[in-house]
């Protein structure tokens, strides 16, 4: 499915996202902002469940992934994540704007950082970066 | 689109939350893009959310608080929620108080931090008085817009 924004998607398979996010608000702005976005996705309410959804087999081209939540953080999350071999765009998604603990987050194996909220711009340059089955042009 | 009494009460209501500082321009003009048929309860939802969740925030964060020894984690994690979700629903005022409560809190300042908290909680008191209001306006106008 080709889907059409500024520019547009190269045909190829639906991409597919998972939203990491223990907050309801943010759960349902980026769920809904990957609607939109034609990006088929669900959401995991921690890092957990990030891991046990990936556990299951299923596996995803973008990762928005949340850092401070309970159970397990998104710093904890990614590691975890790499440590699988799970090599998903991970974009990190926080409030946190302190360099040093972007840093800490980055360095936790994240391809991308953006700070809240997100909006489709954020979004597209994220997803700029993705090197898909087809190429990503505007 | 309808301009029923209703519909321009709607349009004053939310231009005098714009006008007073309590919601970003911007950012609920974004989020209004993300509203369609497909979700027609889209921001209607993300309030009655914001509601409710900033409520429970604001009762971690004065249980915390008050709490001896205070509960620094707990602190931690619900004023990034709140700041978070404040943000994330353009709820500017309710941001910027609790960027405050944050900043003296980790100055180490307790009694500060309690007082910034009341101011806190009197802007979430305030906004949510109006912001109960709007959400009731938005329901009894959905039938006629879809």
């Amino acid at each position: 499915m080709a889907t059409h924004i500024n520019g547009s998607w190269e045909l190829g398979a639906k991409m597919t996202a998972l939203v990491v996010d223990d907050d309801s608000i943010n759960q349902t702005i980026h769920h809904r902002l990957l609607e939109q976005l034609g990006i088929e996705n669900q959401v995991a309410r921690n890092g957990k469940e990030a891991i046990d959804i990936h556990c299951s087999g299923k596996k995803f081209d973008l990762i928005l992934m949340d850092r401070d939540m309970p159970i397990m953080n998104g710093i904890e999350a990614t590691r975890k994540l790499r440590a699988m071999g799970i090599r998903s765009m991970i974009a990190g998604v926080s409030t946190r704007c302190v360099k040093q603990e972007i840093q800490e987050f980055m360095e936790a194996g994240l391809d991308d950082y953006q700070e809240k909220p997100l909006t489709s711009a954020k979004i597209i340059s994220i997803l700029r970066k993705i090197h898909h089955s087809g190429s990503i042009s505007y | 689109m309808a301009n029923t009494p209703l519909h321009q009460q709607l349009s004053i209501m939310k231009q005098s939350f714009f006008d007073e500082g309590l919601l970003d321009h911007e950012q609920v003009s974004y989020l209004e893009t993300l509203e369609n048929e497909d979700d027609p309860d889209f921001i209607e939802n993300l309030f009655t959310m914001f509601l409710r969740d900033s409520s429970r925030y604001i009762d971690s964060i004065e249980k915390a608080l008050e709490a001896t020894p205070v509960d620094y984690s707990v602190m931690e994690r619900m004023l990034y929620q709140l700041k978070g979700s404040s943000a994330s629903i353009g709820a500017s005022k309710i941001n910027g108080e609790t960027n405050t409560l944050r900043k003296v809190f980790h100055d180490g300042d307790i009694e500060s931090a309690k007082a910034s908290l009341q101011k806190l909680k009197e802007e979430h008191a305030n906004f949510k008085e109006k912001l109960v209001i709007y959400v009731g306006m938005l329901k009894e106008a959905k039938p006629s817009e879809y």
